[in-house]
Protein backbone atom coordinates (compact mmCIF):
# COMPACT_ATOMS: atom_id res chain seq x y z
CA UNK A 1 0.00 0.00 0.00
CA UNK A 2 0.89 3.50 -0.73
CA UNK A 3 0.26 6.41 1.18
CA UNK A 4 1.15 9.80 0.71
CA UNK A 5 1.72 12.02 3.98
CA UNK A 6 2.99 16.23 4.03
CA UNK A 7 4.15 18.43 6.59
CA UNK A 8 5.22 22.02 6.51
CA UNK A 9 7.74 24.11 8.61
CA UNK A 10 8.53 27.94 9.03
CA UNK A 11 11.45 27.67 11.29
CA UNK A 12 14.77 26.90 10.62
CA UNK A 13 16.93 24.35 12.33
CA UNK A 14 13.35 22.32 12.77
CA UNK A 15 12.03 19.59 11.13
CA UNK A 16 9.14 19.40 8.36
CA UNK A 17 7.99 16.43 8.17
CA UNK A 18 8.58 12.57 10.27
CA UNK A 19 7.85 9.25 9.06
CA UNK A 20 8.04 6.80 12.08
CA UNK A 21 8.05 2.92 11.42
CA UNK A 22 6.59 0.50 13.56
CA UNK A 23 8.27 -2.96 14.53
CA UNK A 24 6.01 -5.32 12.38
CA UNK A 25 6.84 -3.02 9.30
CA UNK A 26 9.53 -1.43 6.74
CA UNK A 27 8.23 1.39 5.36
CA UNK A 28 10.07 2.64 2.00
CA UNK A 29 9.84 5.94 0.82
CA UNK A 30 9.29 5.94 -3.05
CA UNK A 31 9.31 10.18 -3.96
CA UNK A 32 9.15 13.16 -2.40
CA UNK A 33 7.86 16.72 -3.68
CA UNK A 34 10.10 19.71 -2.09
CA UNK A 35 8.13 23.47 -2.53
CA UNK A 36 7.24 26.17 -0.97
CA UNK A 37 4.22 28.45 -0.10
CA UNK A 38 3.75 31.97 0.47
CA UNK A 39 5.40 35.23 -0.46
CA UNK A 40 8.99 34.66 -1.50
CA UNK A 41 10.82 37.68 0.81
CA UNK A 42 14.64 36.92 -1.12
CA UNK A 43 16.15 34.52 -3.63
CA UNK A 44 18.01 33.07 -1.10
CA UNK A 45 17.90 29.18 -1.88
CA UNK A 46 16.23 26.93 1.41
CA UNK A 47 18.13 23.65 2.55
CA UNK A 48 16.32 20.81 3.27
CA UNK A 49 17.80 17.50 4.45
CA UNK A 50 16.54 13.71 4.74
CA UNK A 51 17.77 11.94 7.79
CA UNK A 52 17.51 8.88 10.15
CA UNK A 53 15.85 9.16 13.48
CA UNK A 54 15.98 6.64 16.46
CA UNK A 55 13.40 9.03 17.88
CA UNK A 56 10.68 11.01 16.25
CA UNK A 57 10.43 14.61 18.71
CA UNK A 58 7.32 16.68 19.26
CA UNK A 59 5.10 16.52 15.81
CA UNK A 60 1.84 17.74 14.73
CA UNK A 61 0.09 14.35 13.75
CA UNK A 62 -0.58 13.41 10.28
CA UNK A 63 -3.09 11.19 8.61
CA UNK A 64 -1.71 9.24 5.59
CA UNK A 65 -3.72 9.34 2.85
CA UNK A 66 -4.36 6.35 0.57
CA UNK A 67 -3.60 6.35 -3.04
CA UNK A 68 -5.66 3.39 -3.61
CA UNK A 69 -9.47 4.71 -1.47
CA UNK A 70 -9.99 0.76 -0.70
CA UNK A 71 -6.97 0.43 1.76
CA UNK A 72 -7.12 0.24 5.33
CA UNK A 73 -5.42 2.90 7.56
CA UNK A 74 -1.64 3.22 7.38
CA UNK A 75 0.27 1.16 9.85
CA UNK A 76 3.23 3.72 9.79
CA UNK A 77 3.01 7.36 11.72
CA UNK A 78 4.18 10.31 10.52
CA UNK A 79 4.26 14.62 12.12
CA UNK A 80 4.09 17.90 10.27
CA UNK A 81 6.10 21.01 11.68
CA UNK A 82 8.08 19.41 14.53
CA UNK A 83 8.54 21.50 17.54
CA UNK A 84 10.70 19.15 19.57
CA UNK A 85 13.71 17.88 17.28
CA UNK A 86 14.36 13.82 16.48
CA UNK A 87 16.65 11.99 17.45
CA UNK A 88 19.16 11.87 14.24
CA UNK A 89 21.69 9.33 13.33
CA UNK A 90 24.95 10.74 12.45
CA UNK A 91 26.07 10.21 8.98
CA UNK A 92 22.37 8.94 7.56
CA UNK A 93 21.65 12.05 5.31
CA UNK A 94 20.13 10.60 2.18
CA UNK A 95 19.35 13.60 0.50
CA UNK A 96 20.45 17.06 1.34
CA UNK A 97 18.95 19.70 -1.39
CA UNK A 98 19.26 23.58 -1.70
CA UNK A 99 15.81 24.69 -3.51
CA UNK A 100 14.83 28.23 -4.73
CA UNK A 101 12.00 29.40 -2.70
CA UNK A 102 10.22 29.96 -6.61
CA UNK A 103 10.37 26.68 -7.83
CA UNK A 104 9.31 23.22 -7.39
CA UNK A 105 11.50 20.00 -7.09
CA UNK A 106 10.70 16.31 -7.20
CA UNK A 107 12.70 13.34 -6.27
CA UNK A 108 11.69 10.20 -7.61
CA UNK A 109 13.64 6.87 -6.51
CA UNK A 110 15.26 5.18 -9.66
CA UNK A 111 13.87 2.20 -8.86
CA UNK A 112 12.93 -0.36 -6.21
CA UNK A 113 16.90 -0.65 -4.99
CA UNK A 114 16.98 3.21 -4.75
CA UNK A 115 14.03 3.63 -2.07
CA UNK A 116 14.91 4.88 1.16
CA UNK A 117 14.43 1.63 3.69
CA UNK A 118 13.29 1.90 7.34
CA UNK A 119 13.97 -0.34 10.36
CA UNK A 120 11.27 -2.31 11.76
CA UNK A 121 11.78 -0.74 15.01
CA UNK A 122 9.51 1.31 16.76
CA UNK A 123 9.85 5.01 16.86
CA UNK A 124 12.59 5.05 13.88
CA UNK A 125 11.99 6.16 10.77
CA UNK A 126 12.86 9.53 8.08
CA UNK A 127 12.67 12.93 8.82
CA UNK A 128 13.32 15.71 6.60
CA UNK A 129 15.17 18.68 8.52
CA UNK A 130 14.79 22.84 7.45
CA UNK A 131 18.40 23.71 7.45
CA UNK A 132 18.07 27.39 6.17
CA UNK A 133 14.92 29.18 5.33
CA UNK A 134 16.49 31.34 3.01
CA UNK A 135 13.87 33.35 1.19
CA UNK A 136 10.88 30.85 1.96
CA UNK A 137 7.52 31.27 4.05
CA UNK A 138 6.65 27.64 4.23
CA UNK A 139 8.65 25.23 2.80
CA UNK A 140 6.45 21.95 2.74
CA UNK A 141 7.71 18.22 2.19
CA UNK A 142 4.93 15.72 0.01
CA UNK A 143 6.36 11.95 0.90
CA UNK A 144 5.31 8.72 -1.05
CA UNK A 145 5.42 5.67 1.20
CA UNK A 146 5.18 2.35 0.45
CA UNK A 147 4.74 0.07 3.50
CA UNK B 1 -8.63 3.08 -22.35
CA UNK B 2 -7.16 6.60 -21.70
CA UNK B 3 -8.40 9.95 -21.33
CA UNK B 4 -7.54 13.35 -20.74
CA UNK B 5 -9.41 16.31 -18.85
CA UNK B 6 -8.55 19.71 -18.14
CA UNK B 7 -9.76 22.20 -15.78
CA UNK B 8 -9.06 25.68 -14.88
CA UNK B 9 -10.20 28.36 -11.98
CA UNK B 10 -9.54 32.07 -11.39
CA UNK B 11 -10.64 32.27 -7.66
CA UNK B 12 -8.74 30.42 -4.21
CA UNK B 13 -10.52 27.66 -2.64
CA UNK B 14 -12.84 26.98 -5.37
CA UNK B 15 -11.68 23.27 -7.69
CA UNK B 16 -10.30 24.17 -10.90
CA UNK B 17 -10.66 20.18 -12.25
CA UNK B 18 -13.32 17.49 -10.61
CA UNK B 19 -13.05 13.92 -12.45
CA UNK B 20 -15.75 11.83 -11.05
CA UNK B 21 -16.96 8.15 -12.04
CA UNK B 22 -19.97 9.05 -13.54
CA UNK B 23 -22.02 5.70 -14.07
CA UNK B 24 -19.35 2.96 -12.87
CA UNK B 25 -19.76 0.93 -10.19
CA UNK B 26 -17.55 -1.99 -11.36
CA UNK B 27 -14.79 -0.28 -12.94
CA UNK B 28 -12.11 1.77 -10.48
CA UNK B 29 -10.58 4.49 -13.12
CA UNK B 30 -6.85 5.20 -12.22
CA UNK B 31 -4.90 8.81 -12.43
CA UNK B 32 -1.45 8.37 -13.27
CA UNK B 33 -0.17 11.77 -14.36
CA UNK B 34 -1.05 15.31 -13.54
CA UNK B 35 -0.08 18.73 -14.83
CA UNK B 36 -0.31 22.07 -13.37
CA UNK B 37 0.49 25.34 -15.42
CA UNK B 38 -1.30 28.61 -15.11
CA UNK B 39 -2.28 30.89 -18.12
CA UNK B 40 -2.56 34.48 -18.04
CA UNK B 41 -0.18 38.00 -16.83
CA UNK B 42 1.60 36.74 -13.46
CA UNK B 43 0.84 39.70 -11.06
CA UNK B 44 3.57 38.48 -8.62
CA UNK B 45 6.31 35.71 -7.92
CA UNK B 46 4.02 34.10 -5.18
CA UNK B 47 3.28 30.64 -5.78
CA UNK B 48 -0.07 29.26 -5.64
CA UNK B 49 -0.60 26.30 -3.98
CA UNK B 50 -2.50 23.14 -5.38
CA UNK B 51 -4.41 20.11 -3.25
CA UNK B 52 -5.60 16.95 -4.93
CA UNK B 53 -8.24 15.40 -2.50
CA UNK B 54 -11.02 12.55 -3.07
CA UNK B 55 -14.39 13.52 -2.95
CA UNK B 56 -17.97 11.66 -2.96
CA UNK B 57 -20.53 14.49 -4.73
CA UNK B 58 -18.90 16.46 -8.08
CA UNK B 59 -19.80 20.26 -7.04
CA UNK B 60 -21.22 23.00 -9.48
CA UNK B 61 -19.35 23.68 -12.66
CA UNK B 62 -18.77 23.77 -16.33
CA UNK B 63 -19.42 20.10 -17.44
CA UNK B 64 -15.72 19.08 -19.45
CA UNK B 65 -15.80 16.29 -22.20
CA UNK B 66 -12.47 14.13 -21.86
CA UNK B 67 -10.06 13.40 -24.64
CA UNK B 68 -8.87 10.44 -25.48
CA UNK B 69 -5.29 9.95 -27.11
CA UNK B 70 -6.69 6.71 -29.87
CA UNK B 71 -8.87 8.55 -32.09
CA UNK B 72 -11.06 4.73 -32.52
CA UNK B 73 -11.29 4.84 -28.78
CA UNK B 74 -15.46 5.27 -28.28
CA UNK B 75 -16.49 8.19 -26.40
CA UNK B 76 -16.38 8.11 -22.66
CA UNK B 77 -19.96 7.78 -20.53
CA UNK B 78 -18.40 6.43 -17.48
CA UNK B 79 -15.98 9.37 -16.59
CA UNK B 80 -16.90 12.86 -16.11
CA UNK B 81 -15.58 16.29 -15.25
CA UNK B 82 -16.13 19.84 -14.26
CA UNK B 83 -13.70 22.93 -14.49
CA UNK B 84 -14.28 25.87 -13.15
CA UNK B 85 -16.24 25.37 -10.18
CA UNK B 86 -18.27 27.76 -8.52
CA UNK B 87 -19.82 25.40 -6.01
CA UNK B 88 -17.22 22.68 -4.25
CA UNK B 89 -17.74 18.87 -4.23
CA UNK B 90 -17.63 17.08 -1.07
CA UNK B 91 -14.50 16.82 -0.08
CA UNK B 92 -13.29 13.55 1.85
CA UNK B 93 -11.15 14.06 4.91
CA UNK B 94 -7.86 12.93 5.10
CA UNK B 95 -7.58 12.10 1.89
CA UNK B 96 -4.87 14.94 0.31
CA UNK B 97 -3.04 12.82 -2.52
CA UNK B 98 -1.14 15.89 -3.52
CA UNK B 99 -0.08 19.45 -1.55
CA UNK B 100 2.28 21.22 -3.42
CA UNK B 101 3.72 24.87 -3.63
CA UNK B 102 4.32 26.04 -7.74
CA UNK B 103 5.31 28.90 -9.02
CA UNK B 104 3.39 30.87 -11.45
CA UNK B 105 5.97 31.32 -13.64
CA UNK B 106 6.56 27.36 -14.02
CA UNK B 107 4.90 24.05 -15.44
CA UNK B 108 5.35 21.22 -13.27
CA UNK B 109 4.06 17.68 -14.32
CA UNK B 110 3.30 14.53 -11.85
CA UNK B 111 3.71 10.96 -13.07
CA UNK B 112 3.43 8.37 -10.66
CA UNK B 113 5.65 6.56 -9.75
CA UNK B 114 4.75 2.71 -11.62
CA UNK B 115 1.48 1.64 -11.30
CA UNK B 116 1.90 0.98 -7.56
CA UNK B 117 1.44 5.29 -7.09
CA UNK B 118 -1.52 5.73 -9.14
CA UNK B 119 -4.31 7.05 -7.25
CA UNK B 120 -7.26 4.69 -7.67
CA UNK B 121 -10.59 6.02 -7.89
CA UNK B 122 -13.77 3.82 -5.89
CA UNK B 123 -16.17 2.18 -8.02
CA UNK B 124 -18.56 4.49 -6.72
CA UNK B 125 -21.14 6.82 -8.76
CA UNK B 126 -20.01 10.61 -8.67
CA UNK B 127 -17.02 9.74 -6.28
CA UNK B 128 -13.70 11.17 -7.98
CA UNK B 129 -11.32 13.75 -6.94
CA UNK B 130 -10.99 17.45 -7.25
CA UNK B 131 -7.78 19.98 -8.16
CA UNK B 132 -8.10 22.53 -5.71
CA UNK B 133 -6.15 25.68 -5.54
CA UNK B 134 -6.35 26.73 -1.75
CA UNK B 135 -4.26 29.75 -2.61
CA UNK B 136 -3.86 31.71 -6.23
CA UNK B 137 -0.70 33.60 -5.36
CA UNK B 138 0.65 35.70 -9.08
CA UNK B 139 -1.55 33.42 -10.78
CA UNK B 140 -3.98 34.45 -13.07
CA UNK B 141 -5.62 31.24 -13.96
CA UNK B 142 -4.55 27.98 -12.72
CA UNK B 143 -5.07 25.23 -15.00
CA UNK B 144 -4.94 21.21 -14.16
CA UNK B 145 -4.73 18.63 -16.83
CA UNK B 146 -5.31 14.90 -15.42
CA UNK B 147 -4.70 11.72 -17.52
CA UNK B 148 -6.30 8.66 -15.73
CA UNK B 149 -7.56 5.42 -17.44
CA UNK B 150 -10.34 2.85 -16.69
Amino acid sequence: MIFKVVGTQTVAGKTILTIVSTATIRPRLLACIYSQVGVVSTDSQWQVQGKRFTAPGTTTGLTPASTDSADPAATFTAGSNATVEPTYTANTTFQDLGINPRSTFRWVAYDPRDEIIMPATANNGLGFFLNVLGGATTPQVEATVMQ
Amino acid sequence: MIWIGIGSQTVAGLAALVVRNKLLTSARPRIFHVEYSTIGLISSDTNYHMIGRRSTTPGTGTAINFANPDSADPTDNNIGGRSAITVNPTLVANSTFQDIGLSPQATFDWVAYGARDEIILPAVADSGVAFIPLTIGGAATVQVECSLYE
